[in-house]
Formats: C-alpha cells, sequence, structure tokens
C-alpha cells in the first residue's frame, strides 16, 4: 500500500491519530556516508535520556564503502525503544525511514520488516534523469507495495536543497526531524544531542544541522496524519548512554589499566579511538603497534615491566596473538585481552556479530595454556567486566580473555552511572625489595599461585623465558619440572573455580527446557524463555559469564531440566541435513564445552545470520525443543 | 612568623623540596592505603572485584586466594592505619611545618633536629609499612615510631628526600660545628639570620659537597633547586660577608666559592659563643679558601719542561716522568 502525503491546509487538517505503543522499533538506512548512523545514534541517546530503554544495533555493510543504492549496502541504525527495560534488538522493524528504495528493498529481504510496518521513503528516485534508476525504483516499488507496508513518500532532497545545495548532506537530520515529530523527543535535547556529535565542527554545521532537524519537524506536521506514543519513564537516577566499546574502553579506565596496545581491527577499533581521546588524561598510553602480533607483544612487554596493560583485538587478529598469549600463560604475565568477536573464519564478516571465537579463546595455543575467559552479556557488563578481569589477572598472574562482540561493541544502551570506587583501582606498583631467596615462580604447591616479582624491585630481576622452566625460572626440559610446572598454572584455574558461585537461573529451578546461552544473546534469550512461559511452557535459561573455568554447579543444575539446550551466534549442523548424523554431527560452540564438562547431552540451537539473534527465533527454537518429544536426557 | 615576609619568600624558594617532600609523603600514604586495602579481607575484596563478579564469585574464597602469604595480623594492621594516620596529618599540615624559630639563647641545631624528628616520622611511617607489608615487623624491634624519627634513624635515601627548613635564627646563636652534622643528604636549611651577627657564622661549614652561602636576599636559594647534595643558606641583613661556594662550580676549591663582600672592619668583640678571634679567624679562613694556589712562575716552567713537551697525551707524559724520577724507565 502505497500513500503518498499531501500537504494539507493547517486550518483544515485534523489531528494526526496518536498510536500508543509499549514499544517500537525504527530504522533509518541510507547508503554508506549519508549519515543515517548519526541519526539513529542522535534518536537512540536522546530517546533514552527521555526515559525509554532502548537497545541499538547499528546496520553496517560488509564493504567499508559498497556501491550505492544496493540491497546489500544498506547502512544505517535499528533503535528498539520501550517504556520498560529493553535488552535486544527484538524481532522485527515497525517503521522505517529509508533515503533509498533499494536498501530499503535490502531490509525487506532479510525480513526485518514487520508486515504492517511503516515507511517513509525518500521520493527523489522515481523522477530521477536516469532511467535505469527510474526502472529500478519502479521495480522495488512493485515488490515492495505488494506487502503490508504502509509507504510514505517523501520529497527529502527537494525539502534538504532549500537549506544544503548538497543533496547528499542533511538528509539525515531531516530524518531525525521526522522521527522527532512522530515520537514526540524533545527537540532541546535533540538539540544538546547535535551540539555533542558535531562538537569538534564549526557553529555553522551546528546551526544548519539544527536548521535541517526543524525542517523534517515541520514537515512531519504538516504531513503526517499519525504520531506514536512510546511512554516515557524518566530515570530516577543518573544513567550513562555508551555503547559496549565504550564501555570496555571506560571499564579500563576505572579498573585502572596504564597501557593498551592495539592494532586497528573491525569491530574492536573503536574502543582505541574512545581511549585516544581521553587515556592520556587518565596517564594512560594508548599504543598503535605496527600489527597484531607486535600490540600483544608491547602489552605483554609492559606487563612483565609491571604496568597494568591490556590488548583488544577481533577473531583474525587474535589468531595472530595465539603465540605471545601462550607466552604470557608460560610466564605468568598477568594479561587481559579483549576480544570483540565477529563473524569468521579469516576474515569473514569483519562488522557482523558472531560468537565462533569461544573455542579459540579457550584452546588456540599449542600446548597447555590454560587461562581465564568471561562474556560480558550487557554494555553494562563491558564496563564491570574489565575490573573484574584485572583483578583476577593480577591475583592470579594469568591471561584473562573478554569475549565480547559485535552485538555489544556498536549497540548503545542506558544503564545506571557506575559509582566509580578507588578499589577498582590497579595498586601502587609494590617496588620493595623481593623477600630474599625468593624465586620468580615459587608457586604454592597447592594453589598454584606464586608471587610476582617487577624486574623495577631489588631482586626482582630474572632471566624470563617462555621455555620450559622451574621455579628459579631456569629452563629445564626435564620430565618432573614440565610436569610440575603445567600442574601449577592449571592449579590457578581450578583454585578460581573454586571461588565462583553457582550461575542464578532465570526462570523455574526445574522443568522441561533449559537454555544455556553466553556473551550477548542474554537478552534475547530471556525475552523469547519469557514468551514460552507465558505460553505454559517450562522453560528456563541460564547464562554464563565465566566459560574458563565454568561456574560450579552446572551439572547438578542440568540434571533438574528435561532438556538442555544451547542458544548460540556460532554454526553447528543441522539434524536432517545431508550426512548429518548424531554421531558426526557438529554442534555449537558452548554445547561443545558443556557437553565434554559435565556428560549431559546438550544440545544446541545455533546460526549465524550476521545479526544478533531474534527472541522471536529462538521463542520458536524453545518451542520445538521443549513440545518435541526425545532428545532427554538420560 | 609566617607573616614576616623573608618567611614567606624563603618558602616560596624551597617551595619544590617541600612538594618533593609531600610527594614523598603522599605516595607513603598511598601505599598504606593499598596495603590495607589489598588485604583487608573479604568486604574490601568484594569492592575490589567490581560488580560483574557480584553474584558470580564468592569474595570470601577470593580473599583468601588473593592474600597470597598469610594476611596481616591485627597488629599488623593496627600499624599500617597508624602510620596512614601519622602521613595524613603530615599531609594535613601546612607550610608552618617547615618553619623553626630558634629562640634567642638556645640552639638552633637543637630546634632544627626537633622539627626534622617530626617531619621524619613520615619516613618512620614508610618503613614500618614496608615491615609489615613483608612480614618482618617485630613490636618489640621496630615499636612505633610515628610520632618521631630522628634525623641519626634517616638513612641514606630519606636524607635524600629530606624537607626544606626555614629558620628564623639570632645571628648570635650560629654555631656551625653543631650545623654541620645536619648537613648529608639533601638537607635544605634556609637561614633568617637577625642582628647581630658574627661576620663569617658559614665558612667553617665550606666542605666539598657542601652548597654554603651567606647572601643579602633569596636568589641564592634558587640555585640548589637541582641540586644533589646539602645545602645551608644564611640570609642576612648586616655588613657580614657574603659569599657561595657551589660544588658544582669546580675541582678546587677555590674555582668553587666566590666572595662578593668581605666586612671593612675586623670583629673586635665577642659575639654569642664566638670570640672576637674565632670571628676574625673565620673570616681569615673564608679569605683562604678564596686564594688561587701559585707556582712560582720558574717551577711551572721547570715542572713542564721535565715532563716533557710536544702534543704528547698529558698522561702519558706525566707517567714517563713519574717513572723516570724512579729510576724505572723503560720497565712499562
Amino acid at each position: 500500500m502505497t500513500a503518498v502525503a499531501v500537504p494539507v491546509e493547517s486550518g483544515l487538517r485534523p489531528a494526526p491519530t496518536v498510536l500508543k505503543r509499549p514499544e517500537h522499533t525504527v530504522e533509518i538506512v541510507s547508503d554508506s556516508g549519508e549519515g543515517a548512523q548519526k541519526c539513529g545514534q542522535i534518536f537512540g541517546a536522546v530517546s533514552a535520556k527521555m526515559g525509554n530503554g532502548v537497545w541499538t544495533v547499528e546496520i553496517i555493510p560488509a564493504e567499508i564503502q559498497p556501491p550505492p543504492r544496493t540491497a546489500e549496502g544498506a547502512s544505517g541504525n535499528r533503535i528498539r525503544f520501550g517504556t520498560g527495560p529493553v535488552t535486544n534488538w527484538g524481532d522485527e522493524t515497525n517503521l522505517v525511514i529509508a533515503f533509498n528504495e533499494q536498501v530499503l528493498l535490502g531490509r525487506h529481504l532479510l525480513g526485518t520488516m514487520a508486515g504492517d510496518a511503516i515507511v517513509l521513503l525518500e521520493n527523489s528516485w522515481a523522477t530521477n534523469s536516469n532511467p535505469d534508476i527510474r526502472a529500478a525504483w519502479d521495480k522495488a516499488l512493485a515488490e515492495l507495495s505488494a506487502q503490508s507496508y504502509r509507504i510514505i513518500e517523501v520529497p527529502m532532497e527537494e525539502q534538504c536543497l532549500t537549506i544544503d545545495e548538497n543533496p547528499r548532506k542533511g538528509k539525515n537530520m531531516f530524518a531525525l526531524g521526522l522521527l522527532a515529530y512522530i515520537y514526540d523527543r524533545s527537540l532541546e535535547r535533540i538539540e544538546d544531542q547535535i551540539a555533542y556529535a558535531f562538537r569538534k565542527k564549526s557553529e555553522e554545521v551546528f546551526q544548519r544541522n539544527v536548521a535541517l532537524m526543524r525542517l523534517g519537524v515541520e514537515w512531519a506536521a504538516a504531513n503526517l496524519d499519525f504520531r506514536i506514543d512510546v511512554p516515557t519513564h524518566p530515570p530516577t537516577e543518573a544513567l550513562v548512554v555508551m555503547n559496549g566499546n565504550e564501555a570496555l574502553g571506560m571499564g579500563a579506565l576505572a579498573s585502572g589499566m596504564e597501557l593498551c596496545a592495539m592494532y586497528p581491527i573491525t569491530p574492536a577499533t573503536s574502543v582505541s579511538h574512545y581511549l585516544a581521546e581521553v587515556f592520556t588524561k587518565f596517564g594512560g598510553i594508548l599504543h598503535q603497534a605496527e600489527d597484531e602480533i607486535a600490540a600483544v607483544g608491547v602489552a605483554i612487554g609492559a606487563s612483565y615491566a609491571g604496568k597494568v596493560a591490556f590488548t583488544i583485538t577481533s577473531g583474525p587478529g587474535f589468531a595472530l596473538k595465539t603465540e605471545f598469549i601462550g607466552l604470557a600463560v608460560m610466564t605468568e604475565t598477568p594479561l587481559v585481552v579483549m576480544n570483540v568477536q565477529r563473524g569468521g573464519p579469516s576474515t569473514g564478516l569483519p562488522t557482523k556479530v558472531e560468537q565462533s571465537d569461544l573455542l579459540a579463546a579457550l584452546f588456540a595455543e599449542p600446548g597447555d595454556a590454560p587461562r581465564v575467559v568471561i562474556a560480558p552479556a550487557t554494555i553494562e557488563e563491558c564496563f564491570h567486566s574489565v575490573i573484574t578481569a584485572r583483578q583476577i589477572a593480577e591475583t592470579f598472574r594469568a591471561v584473562v580473555i573478554i569475549l565480547s562482540d559485535a552485538n555489544l561493541s556498536t549497540g548503545v544502551q542506558p544503564f545506571p552511572r557506575p559509582q566509580l570506587k578507588k578499589e577498582w583501582l590497579a595498586p601502587e606498583l609494590d617496588l620493595a625489595p623481593v623477600k630474599e631467596g625468593q624465586r620468580p615462580y615459587e608457586w604454592d604447591a597447592r594453589m598454584g599461585t606464586s608471587t610476582r616479582a617487577i624486574p623495577g624491585q631489588p631482586g626482582g630481576m630474572f632471566t624470563v623465558t617462555g621455555l620450559s622452566h622451574d621455579e628459579g625460572s631456569k629452563v629445564a626440559y626435564d620430565a618432573g619440572v614440565h610436569q610440575h610446572s603445567t600442574a601449577m598454572r592449571s592449579r590457578k584455574l581450578a583454585v578460581l573455580q573454586q571461588t565462583l558461585l553457582r550461575p542464578a537461573l532465570y526462570g523455574d529451578q526445574d522443568g522441561d527446557l533449559l537454555v544455556v546461552g553466553w556473551g550477548s544473546t542474554k537478552g534475547a534469550i530471556e525475552e523469547a524463555v519469557d514468551r514460552a512461559r507465558a505460553e505454559g511452557i517450562r522453560a528456563s535459561s541460564v547464562h554464563l559469564t565465566f566459560l574458563s573455568p565454568l561456574q560450579p554447579g552446572l551439572k547438578e543444575i542440568f540434571s533438574r531440566f528435561r532438556k538442555v539446550m544451547t542458544v548460540e551466534i556460532n554454526y553447528s549442523d543441522q539434524r536432517g541435513d545431508p550426512f548429518i548424523t548424531e554421531e558426526n554431527r557438529r554442534r555449537g560452540q558452548l554445547a561443545m564445552l558443556l557437553r565434554a564438562q559435565t556428560l549431559c547431552d546438550v544440545d544446541c540451537w545455533t546460526r549465524v545470520p550476521g545479526e544478533p539473534l531474534r527472541p522471536g527465533l529462538i521463542h520458536k527454537a524453545i518451542r520445538d525443543a521443549a513440545l518435541t518429544p526425545g532428545g532427554d536426557q538420560p | 612568623m609566617q607573616s614576616d615576609e623573608r618567611v614567606v619568600a624563603a618558602l616560596s624558594a624551597v617551595r619544590p623540596q617541600i612538594a618533593l617532600f609531600r610527594f614523598a609523603v603522599s605516595g607513603t600514604l598511598e601505599r598504606a592505603r593499598a596495603t590495607l586495602a589489598s588485604e583487608s579481607g573479604p568486604s574490601q575484596t568484594r569492592v575490589a572485584l567490581g560488580d560483574f563478579a557480584g553474584g558470580r564469585i564468592d569474595p570470601d574464597r577470593f580473599a583468601m586466594v588473593s592474600a597470597g602469604s598469610a594476611p596481616l595480623d591485627v597488629i599488623g594492621r593496627a600499624v599500617v592505619e597508624r602510620a596512614a594516620e601519622a602521613l595524613e596529618s603530615l599531609l594535613r599540615a601546612g607550610d608552618e611545618e617547615f618553619v623553626v624559630d630558634v629562640h634567642p639563647g638556645t640552639s638552633p641545631a637543637a630546634a632544627i633536629r626537633a622539627r626534622m624528628t617530626t617531619l621524619g616520622s613520615a619516613f618512620g611511617a614508610a618503613t614500618l609499612v614496608e615491615l609489615v607489608r613483608r612480614r618482618t615487623y617485630d613490636p618489640v624491634q621496630h615499636g612505633l615510631p610515628f610520632k618521631e624519627h630522628p634525623f641519626e634513624k634517616w638513612t641514606a635515601g630519606e636524607r635524600k628526600l629530606a624537607p626544606p627548613v626555614v629558620v628564623r635564627v639570632d645571628g648570635r646563636d650560629l654555631d656551625a660545628f653543631e650545623l654541620a652534622p645536619l648537613l648529608d643528604g639533601c638537607v635544605r636549611l634556609v637561614l633568617l639570620v637577625d642582628e647581630p651577627c658574627p661576620p663569617a657564622p658559614l665558612a667553617r661549614l665550606v666542605s666539598p659537597g657542601v652548597f654554603v652561602a651567606q647572601a643579602g636576599d633569596m636568589k641564592v636559594v634558587e640555585k640548589v633547586a637541582d641540586l644533589d647534595g646539602p645545602a645551608v643558606i644564611a640570609v642576612m641583613k648586616g655588613t657580614e660577608a657574603r659569599f657561595v661556594h657551589d660544588p658544582r662550580a669546580g675541582s678546587a676549591i677555590w674555582q668553587r666559592i666566590e666572595v662578593t663582600h668581605m666586612p671593612d672592619t675586623q670583629p673586635r668583640k665577642s659575639l654569642g659563643t664566638r670570640s672576637a678571634w674565632q670571628q676574625r679567624d673565620d673570616l681569615a679562613h673564608l679569605k683562604a679558601l678564596v686564594e688561587q694556589p701559585v707556582l712560582p712562575a720558574n717551577s711551572a716552567d721547570a715542572l713542564i719542561a721535565a715532563i716533557g713537551g710536544g702534543n704528547a697525551d698529558p698522561a702519558e707524559r706525566l707517567t714517563a716522568w713519574l717513572l723516570d724520577q724512579s729510576s724505572r724507565a723503560g720497565v712499562a
């Protein structure tokens, strides 16, 4: 259904219909470089500040500069916001603003749009001088009009040209004005947010953007016959609004990290962008090394010398760092490694989310290289996980890997403003003389822990080596020493595991199905569990944040459910696919781990769509698993 | 006393040293606090682990691991807490802590020692914190010297971090021999001398590594900002001798000392503990220090001729001459 908005004399025009909704999902999509993401970021931030729960996801094409006007090249932002908390990106889009019909078609073909979605579509392409473009418009509109969408053509370019002569500029602010009108956002807050977004630009740029935004508001007020009310609840406590990468960067500051050594890689790079702006103000050093290997080497060297250091990367970079991570394990040099996962293998899907690095994080090194792996599940946890990671790394002289992902890294969510604590900071470097006779790896025979010596301490110098060594760091190849030192490095994880608590269940303590997740899928899984439980399905979920070592009690928890199933954004063979049998079926990575660790029959439902999992799909998987006979745990 | 313009100027001149001392005290306080924080059991561990650990890590158990060696006992904790209190007290104190008023007729050295003993409590606290951290603290052996830590017990490192002291003193009470033991490490004494005063009370303190000056204003104090050694500077009002002995100015004493003013008249009356003769002797000593040793012209020529001219390396020439003098030429 296509509708062309027709201006109506203001005095005769009926009041717009106000549609009240508990939540709504909006997408703004354009070609790369047209600013749809900035529009979405501003709208999301303002919605959060006004008191909506918000979860935003960036829509990023796989290529940096894809061809314009292509279905695959859609770039933009998706904002799900509601009256209550929002923990994931949801299922379908309710309203789309598209800067051309091809990117809109792309979203339609991906099935992201609700059947009754409202579409505000730039219509200048319909009369473009290029006949191919006009033909493409007609074809796409034929397809889209066959759906039940409500398509409203908007003369964005025509309107924007009244203020800015560059037709590629300004549509995003005009679109922001449309959204401001539709959802009744505070224009003052929007202007504040525009000022922040363009803080490095001139006053003239700010004023032009504000004028474009207000033009959008005016056009919408004059032409749209509806508004949508998603009630806000102004927050009672101070909130911060940020994405997961900013949260990781702030967590690094809050935990007293002193050095970040990295090499740019999507989607991790923006952590370093953030730190580049602020780290030096806190005495930190951001070092962009010549490659991934050098970056982790610098971090290890700095840590060995007494600095609190970390490195950040994504899957392909993590692969390159593996040898050095093994060195950190062998030398028991405290190190925090942040891996913002993306689709793989190899360079894979640089801008798309996946949870396929779990087993690599656990086992990538040759030899036995035990390390701690934790996975924040929310943007707030991205912040707090760094503080815990640093503490564990230094307490156990261990490598701690934080597994984030592209969903968290670019998603934006409000959360309570952290009350910073001095205790989070790394304590002052202890340069007191090393105890006489103390050896660099004087392992506590029970716990495997040892007191760290810093080269700057009197008596703290020792020859550090990646070779097998004894307590004095002397290279030793004999069987007894290697057996003992390997046991000590492993024992630390067992000790850490003994300090962990059993994970909390979401839902009942027993039932037909337990869904096990990790990382950024938490919100979607719990929403899906809620829907299933509302249907009477006895489903619960548990979300694991410690992947190595695993939290205790899992086997006992699993035993209380008829079926256990992981939900993950990584690949697993589907039952019924050609050649796939129960014997050769490859399962999701957490499922493999849990099966090995608990000897329970843990099933899995995994997908690698290059986007976050939708609660609706998980809900369907839960229903299928819970209601399908067979596959019960023995 | 603080309103005295000279005191204000002197404090301003030694501000970098005061800042350095306070920085050291602050660092020690941080260390004490860190010790308490890192070893103060589950509640602190819970905070330090952060919110991510909430409900996932048992802070009691984690604290047992993170304590590493034996946790602090009650006495050790009390010692560190008291050390932290003492350090905080020192940091709260104002500039007056670095100013000493010497009552006329009393010993300035004793007054300075008393103040250094108080300020030195920072070093005592630091020592105890380290002993506790290393689990080697013994109450009987080490005591609780938070209120005082006499200069005599300061280590070489502590003397390097010595706080500066501005001393307002009656010139009659100045006694170089009493002050000499205090000149060690990087001690800075700025003496604001009231009249009457002997003409060269500090002349006897001139020794190779000590900066000694008698001056009419504070400018000379700035010269010791980057000096790695002790300094004593008397800022005087009258016609006393003016000189600067800077250890960095040369290897010979006449290179290091510069006298810009000598009194026109010789002392004829005793002043304080110094007799007139002693005062005259101080001036004579100062004069002697300034004198450049000069060889008779012909003896210098003879020496040069003896060790050989030409372009040979001076060390080689001197070696050859010495060997020749000892009849061992050709042995080397």
